[in-house]
């Protein structure tokens, strides 16, 4: 059986050539520290890991929704607190304007603190966020939501739509809640009709002014605090959710990036052997080869 | 006798000849193609007898038989085989390696910048109000139409680099089969010389190496070596070189795909799949580039739709609807070469539904202008004359296309290098939604309202369209129903509708027959008489009592002589026949004869009689009311017509009628403020306006037609019936009435016009004699100027010439001027006719002019005044004494006998044809008749000066139409009621006029009632083209009414919509769109639903477009946008990959079956020169059995 010579030349450089283009691979591996560098290192790994960095890119723009969902939550938990604070001043001003031991120009005093704490109140409820919407506005976020009329009456001139924000995949939430309900509608008990804190505040601040008691009016501020209360509950568990939404989805970018690496990052060492391994092989070949092509009868012959 | 010196030196030529062959082995090492050659050595001389005759011939040495290349057929072949594999998948998978990583690298990724852009609608929805975040959006949106742009443009251009590719490598195919076959003619026609015909089987194995490595073939080789070369897969192929015959090959392009064909330039045949070679390569990998663009361009195209989708049902900061985001037209229609016309063709992905891969063939019909698109695979078609629609995409044809021009369209094709981000202003991106349901600050209980936004609800199938009339609102071509009820809908979008409903007049129909012609036998018989029963009162008219004029049935318009004599005949007989001018009229059209009744009065038999004989009898019709015509919405509101009862509204709301199950009757109670949808209700088309001054007194008359409710349409076989009449009665005047053909078809201003001609044919006939003319005999022409009222008039006489030159008295006149002067010849003199005009104000006129002498107006014209109504007295028994004015001077004329003069005035009468003419001289200005009171112009109409006291003026509009006519009383306290009638009896037969303006939003029911019930008849105009569009809901206001319901009222005109009952909880639909009322309501409660443009705030829509992201882009379970491209990448690496690996296999199966080949082929350095060596030795044995021989020789001669 003889070997061609053309032929043993040729299979010989051929497989050579392979082993240096096999090492042209194992470098640019080791530079760019990735072993999956086109589709075709590992086609499915490829697609898993473009998913990964899809749900990464999400979970960076879902964080970025959920700072301004906190920072407007944080904003109206404060405001709801402010509120429920002022409630809470009001119903002593009312109690102290029911009793009999203050005479007119005490209730005189009473109903301009009174007046003084319910514009406060409206300027609590007319804030506005980091964008300079107005937070209890509703849709109408250019649109200063608490303002005094003619009559001198609070008007409402906002709506009730509700700002969501999405916070998660198909997840949303309420960035905050409807002024008018808040401020507007303050639910009052034994089936009155629900008031505007602002027209309660006003006809108590009146009241006391014409002389008369407030003590009709204790029940309603009691009442509105715990309508105050009631939101800021709400505000501050919408913000809780947030926040574990939040935790939720750094826990889950986190694993999904260790399972990335592991699909996608070179191992170092390894290729670091596999290249020491390769370049021996290399040697080994060019050594023998040449080493062969020298032998020949020929040079035998006189 | 072989001798010792021949055998050794045959031995020397056979060895020297094997070195040879060595020799040529060893420099022949690396030669392409080179197989080694063996000298095959045989012996000389020995016989080839029986073996069983032993022969003791010593033999004759060694010659060399043949030079032997060594060969191998079987392997050969599958060296071939295997290199065109090798070939085929290294070209396909080194290609796809570097798309791989130059086109689909990471850092370019698609994905990434649909990831960019989504992310930056994110941010924009939850800070609705950030400009910047508007206008960040817009960029990102440009950058990726931009990366879909670039990856377009390099896989376009990978294409043509595959194409050119291709090309080249086919061109080396073409060189290489040129060789073989030159080969193949050396090889079949060397016959003999082996040598030589090894160096071509030489050539031609290296020819073939080359040729497998570019293309698979099958190749059979014949005895001498000549080879048949076969390609394609399938049983044997095409022949592609047999003998000395090359086949050239070619590069064929349909679309994008690469074909091959073999001779391109005789008879073209395809050639199917290749089996190997580089070529089959780049095939398959330009497939896969068609398939990855196919994919690019859908998730283009479906991008753009869904996004724009989407966006176009927002609101943006403008309070517009979103328009669309991305474009998704300027997508290609290709022609087809054989095209003639020059059409355009423009593709608008719509609604496309992109998961197919459907291609549209668009083919044009100029008999029927019409385009019919088809599609190729489905076999549905869609056809239109400018734009058609076929599975959500719009093409829209323009230019001038052939009969038979073909497009093909490739709705996706394109998609990517062609989309663009249309929106460039950022207050126009829609992250807003149209409508907020909010609850009433009042409301006493605590329930809210949601809204799901409207879905298109379709236009009920139960209610036939507006399509059931037929257009023309002619009586004729009305609707005609068997029962009262619901007739048709108008669907949402419509605008301009027209409706009418007309009333049947009574009627009797004279029409043409085999026994009897309409009008001729009536103008031809001796006297004819109209016979009729009016009222229960028969009357007997009588036709033309002078006698038929001689050729009257032959004139020009017959049927229009007689009408006009029947309506003078009931005119005059007036009296006699207890006022039938008041009842009756006649009127033809299209050649029907119509004797009409008047207001409720009833005909109950007609016919025409010549003496007593009975000519032609009348069809009777019989009056009807007109029905009236109810609008309705499908929630059972009523906007026009008449109230019906509750029983009516039960049986007339039905769901079969098309109206919502919960409709409920209403009136609404201002039919303009409903949802803005505005009906106009128009009837008595003629009026009259009463205008009295203290010192004139007149009446303005403008008349309101409706032509097109009065065409009259002969239908095929039908007898066409009369429309309208107008009838205008002034006192002193005849009755004027328009009817029939006179009026059919005519506006407005054309019925102002025929009245006015009418009143000026009653009016008195002005006119001026001169003198006798006294031509000079040599003026060929004279000239006079005629001044009236101020104004100069030219006349002009030609006179006529003979052709032997001789000039006549007779000629021509021509008169420029504006007072409506014409002139005439009579009897020798020139007389001037003014244009009649109702004015008892003659003007002042004078001659001027260098022939007024000539012509005979110097001082001696006449003026006269003719009246136009015959003479009703005899004067020959009576005289009326009638007020004349002439100059400034009045006087008392009496008129008696039929001529005379009275001497006061100067002022003469006569009678011409019957009718009395008022002479005086000229140079008294003004011949006119006064009245100054009722019973002066008795007397004048009784003389036939009709209209005497009246004036006509004609007010016209800007354009210079006609818009009404004012006619005046000078006298005094004349015009009472009684001395103008009026306005007039007007017949026209439309009952309801409705007009519907719009386009209206909702859908309409058009219902018809009629008395008695049953037959109505309706007809209507619209535009059928309109296009229903989907009923809109407007801003509503809901109310918690008393009875546990909900009443819907339109906030903007508080006209209540609708009616709904409801549950907690449970949602309730309102034209598409449905709410549902959650918690506790009271009574009283409201919730509203409103539209607010400055809802800056409003990030719903925008919420949605964020979610597209997330939201399967092609269709269920499809994956998103960035899953598909991802999954397609993943899908080019796989096969990639798949090919790298086969590629190797196949890499190593070649070599290896090379070398096999090789071993039994090829030159081994070290066996050549063992065989070097071993030759060598031979030679010198041989050299040495010669000077063996020689020595035997030398000893011989040494004896001798």
């Amino acid at each position: 059986m003889q070997i061609s010579t053309k032929q043993f030349f040729a299979s010989q450089l051929a497989s050579m050539a392979d082993s240096q283009s096999k090492i042209g691979r194992l470098q640019q591996e080791i530079s760019t520290g990735k072993k999956l560098i086109q589709p075709s290192d590992d086609p499915s790994a490829y697609a898993k890991v473009s998913a990964l960095k899809q749900s990464e890119a999400s979970s960076v723009q879902y964080n970025r929704n959920m700072s301004v969902a906190k920072q407007r939550l944080s904003q109206e938990e404060n405001a709801l607190s402010e509120a429920c604070n002022a409630a809470i001043r009001l119903r002593e001003l009312s109690i102290a304007g029911a009793s009999d031991t203050y005479g007119p120009s005490d209730r005189q005093t009473l109903a301009t603190e009174m007046r003084q704490v319910s514009e406060q109140l409206a300027s609590v409820a007319n804030i506005t966020d980091s964008n300079g919407d107005y937070l209890f506005s509703g849709f109408q976020s250019k649109v200063k939501p608490f303002v005094l009329d003619e009559h001198g009456v609070i008007q409402f001139n906002g709506d009730s739509g509700r700002r969501e924000i999405e916070i998660a995949k198909g997840v949303r939430t309420a960035s905050s809640s409807s002024g008018a309900e808040i401020f507007m509608q303050v639910r009052l008990p034994n089936g009155q009709q629900s008031e505007s804190i602002f027209d309660i505040v006003k006809a108590a601040a009146d009241a006391l002014e014409a002389g008369e008691s407030s003590k009709d009016y204790v029940d309603k501020m009691k009442a509105a605090l715990n309508h105050f209360t009631v939101y800021q509950t709400i505000a501050g568990s919408r913000l809780q959710k947030v926040e574990s939404v939040q935790q939720l989805g750094e826990n889950s970018v986190a694993s999904g990036k260790i399972m990335r690496a592991g699909m996608e990052d070179a191992n170092i060492e390894q290729l670091a052997t596999d290249m020491q391994h390769s370049l021996l092989l290399l040697n080994a070949s060019q050594t023998t080869f040449s080493r062969i092509s020298q032998l020949s009868l020929f040079n035998y012959m006189k | 006798m072989a001798d010792i010196l021949s055998i050794g030196s045959a031995g020397l030529s056979a060895y020297r000849r094997s070195l040879e062959v060595t020799g040529n082995n060893i420099t022949n090492v690396n030669t392409e193609g080179y197989a080694r050659r063996d000298a095959q050595l045989i012996g000389v001389g020995e016989a080839t007898m029986s073996p069983i005759l032993l022969r003791s011939d010593s033999g004759n040495g060694v010659t060399v038989d043949v030079v032997r290349r060594a060969t191998n057929t079987f392997l050969q072949a599958e060296a071939w085989s295997a290199t065109a594999t090798a070939a085929k998948l290294e070209a396909f998978s080194d290609r796809m390696d570097r798309l791989e990583k130059t086109v689909f690298s990471s850092e370019n990724d698609l994905g990434t910048y649909i990831q960019g852009f989504f992310s930056k609608v994110q941010d924009l929805a939850s800070n609705p109000t950030s400009l910047p975040d508007r206008i960040t959006t817009i960029g990102s949106a440009g950058q990726l139409v931009d990366r879909f742009q670039d990856l377009s443009r390099t896989l376009t251009r990978e294409i043509t680099a595959i194409t050119t590719d291709a090309t080249d490598q086919l061109s080396e195919v073409n060189a290489i089969t040129q060789q073989i076959a030159a080969t193949n003619t050396q090889l079949n026609s060397n016959i003999g010389v082996a040598q030589k015909s090894n160096d071509m089987l030489d050539r031609r194995d290296s020819l073939l190496n080359q040729l497998v490595k570019l293309v698979g073939v099958t190749i059979d080789e014949n005895s001498r070596g000549a080879v048949d070369v076969y390609i394609g897969e399938g049983t044997g192929g095409i022949s592609l070189v047999s003998g000395s015959d090359a086949k050239t090959l070619a590069v064929t392009k349909s679309g994008d795909s690469i074909n091959f064909v073999i001779d391109p330039y005789q008879m073209a045949t395809p050639i199917g799949r290749l089996s190997g070679g580089s070529l089959a390569g780049i095939v398959d990998y330009n497939d896969q580039l068609m398939t990855s663009f196919e994919q690019l361009n859908r998730l283009a195209a479906s991008l753009a739709v869904n996004f724009n989708q989407q966006h176009v049902s927002g609101i943006d900061l403008n309070g517009n609807f979103g328009k669309p985001f991305f474009s998704t037209d300027n997508l290609i229609a290709e022609p087809s070469l054989a095209n003639t016309g020059k059409g355009i063709v423009t593709v608008d992905l719509k609604t496309a539904s992109l998961t197919g891969s459907e291609n549209y063939i668009a083919k044009y019909n100029s008999d029927i202008e019409l385009w019919t698109i088809t599609a190729a695979i489905s076999g549905h078609s869609s056809s239109g004359k400018s734009s058609v629609l076929i599975d959500g995409v719009v093409v829209n044809f323009s230019g001038q296309p052939e009969d038979g021009d073909v497009f093909t369209i490739s709705p996706l094709k394109n998609a990517a290098a062609a989309i663009r981000v249309l929106v460039e202003d950022p207050q126009q991106l829609a992250i807003a939604l149209p409508q907020l349901a909010q609850s009433g600050s009042a409301n006493v209980g605590s329930a809210t309202l949601s809204l799901n936004l409207a879905q298109t609800s379709p236009f009920p199938p139960s209610l036939k369209p507006m399509a059931i009339f037929s257009q023309s609102i002619s009586p004729a071509s009305a609707l005609t129903l068997r029962n009262d009820g619901v007739v048709a809908g108008v669907p949402s979008g419509a605008s301009d509708v027209r409706l009418f409903s007309f009333a049947g007049i009574s009627a009797a129909q004279f029409v043409s027959s085999n026994d009897i012609s309409i009008p001729g036998d009536v103008l031809n018989s001796t006297s004819p008489t109209l016979s009729v029963k009016v009222d229960g009162v028969s009357h007997s008219i009588e036709l033309f009592p002078d006698g038929v004029p001689s050729g009257l049935a032959g004139s020009v318009d017959p049927m229009d002589q007689l009408v006009n004599e029947i309506n003078r005949a009931l005119d005059q007989n007036d009296d006699a026949n207890s006022g039938i001018s008041e009842k009756l009229f006649a009127s033809s059209v299209n050649g029907v004869l119509t004797l009409n009744a008047l207001g409720t009065s009833k005909i109950d038999n007609a016919a025409f009689l010549d003496d007593e004989t009975e000519l032609a009898d009348g069809l009777i019709e019989v009056a009807s009311p007109p029905s009236d015509i109810q609008i309705m919405t499908r929630e059972g509101r009523q906007l026009a017509g008449a109230l019906i009862t509750p029983a009516e509204a039960a049986a007339l709301l039905t769901e079969t009628n098309g109206f919502t199950g919960e409709a409920v009757y209403k009136q609404t109670s201002n039919t303009v403020g409903y949802r803005d949808i505005s009906i106009t209700t128009t009837s008595n088309p003629l009026r009259v306006d009463e205008n009295r001054t203290s010192t004139s007194t007149s009446a303005t008359v403008s008349v309101l037609a409706f032509p097109e409710a009065d065409t009259a349409i002969q239908l095929p076989g039908a007898n066409p019936l009369a429309g309208g009449v107008y009838v205008m009665a002034v006192d002193g005047l005849s009755t004027i009435r328009l009817a029939g053909s006179k009026i059919a078809g005519k506006g407005t201003e054309d019925i102002n016009s025929l009245l006015i001609d009418r009143l000026n044919g009653v009016a008195s006939r002005r006119s001026y004699d001169g003198a006798t003319i006294s031509f000079d005999p040599n003026t060929r022409s004279a000239s006079f100027t005629v001044t009236i009222n101020g104004e100069d008039n030219f006349v002009t006489f030609m006179r006529d010439v003979t052709p032997g030159g001789e000039v006549l008295d007779k000629g021509s006149f021509t008169v420029e001027g504006k007072t409506g002067l014409s002139a005439v010849i009579v009897d020798g003199k020139v007389r001037l006719l003014l244009s009649p005009s109702l004015t008892s104000a003659a003007p002042s006129v004078s001659f001027s002019g260098d022939d007024v002498l000539v012509m005979g107006f110097s001082g001696g014209a006449t003026q006269r005044l003719q009246a136009s109504g015959t003479l009703g007295v005899d004067l020959t028994v009576e005289s009326k004494t009638i007020k004349v004015l002439l100059g400034v001077s009045r006087y008392d004329v009496a008129i008696s006998g039929e001529t005379g003069t009275d001497a006061t005035s100067g002022v003469s009468w006569s009678l011409e044809n019957g009718k009395l003419v008022l002479e005086a001289d000229a140079s008294d200005p003004g011949l006119s008749i006064v009245s100054e009171s009722n019973e002066d112009r008795d007397k004048a109409v009784a003389l036939g000066f009709m209209g005497s006291d009246l004036t006509l003026s004609i007010n016209r509009l800007l354009g210079g139409e006609v818009e009404s006519f004012t006619l005046a009383s000078t006298v005094g306290d004349r015009l009472t009621s009684t001395a103008l009638v009026d306005t007039s009896l007007s017949v026209s037969r439309i009952g309801q006029s409705l007009m519907i303006h719009g386009p209206i939003p909702e859908d309409l029911i058009i219902a018809a009632k009629a008395q008695p019930g049953g037959s109505s008849r309706l007809a209507a105009r619209f535009d059928p083209n309109f296009k229903r569009v989907a009923p809109t809901m407007p801003d509503v206001d809901i109310k918690v009414t008393a009875d546990g319901n909900v009443e819907i009222f339109d906030h903007a005109t508080g006209a209540s919509l609708a009616t709904r009952a409801f549950q907690n909880g449970l949602p309730v639909t309102y034209m598409g769109a449905s709410f549902t009322v959650r918690g506790n309501s009271e009574i009283g409660d409201m919730f509203s639903i409103s539209t607010d443009p400055t809802r800056t705030g409003d990030n719903r829509n925008g919420l949605l477009l964020a979610e597209l992201q997330n939201s399967d882009a092609m269709g269920v379970n499809s994956g998103s946008f960035q899953e598909i491209y991802s999954t397609e990448i993943a899908k080019m690496g796989a096969t990639s990959l798949a090919a790298k690996r086969s590629a190797e296999a196949s890499k190593s199966l070649a070599l290896s079956v090379e070398a096999a080949y090789a071993e039994a082929t090829g030159v081994s350095l070290d066996t050549e020169a063992g065989e070097l060596m071993k030759f060598q030795q031979a030679y010198q044995a041989c050299a040495q059995v010669i000077r063996t021989a020689q020595t035997l020789f030398d000893a011989i001669l040494a004896v001798m």
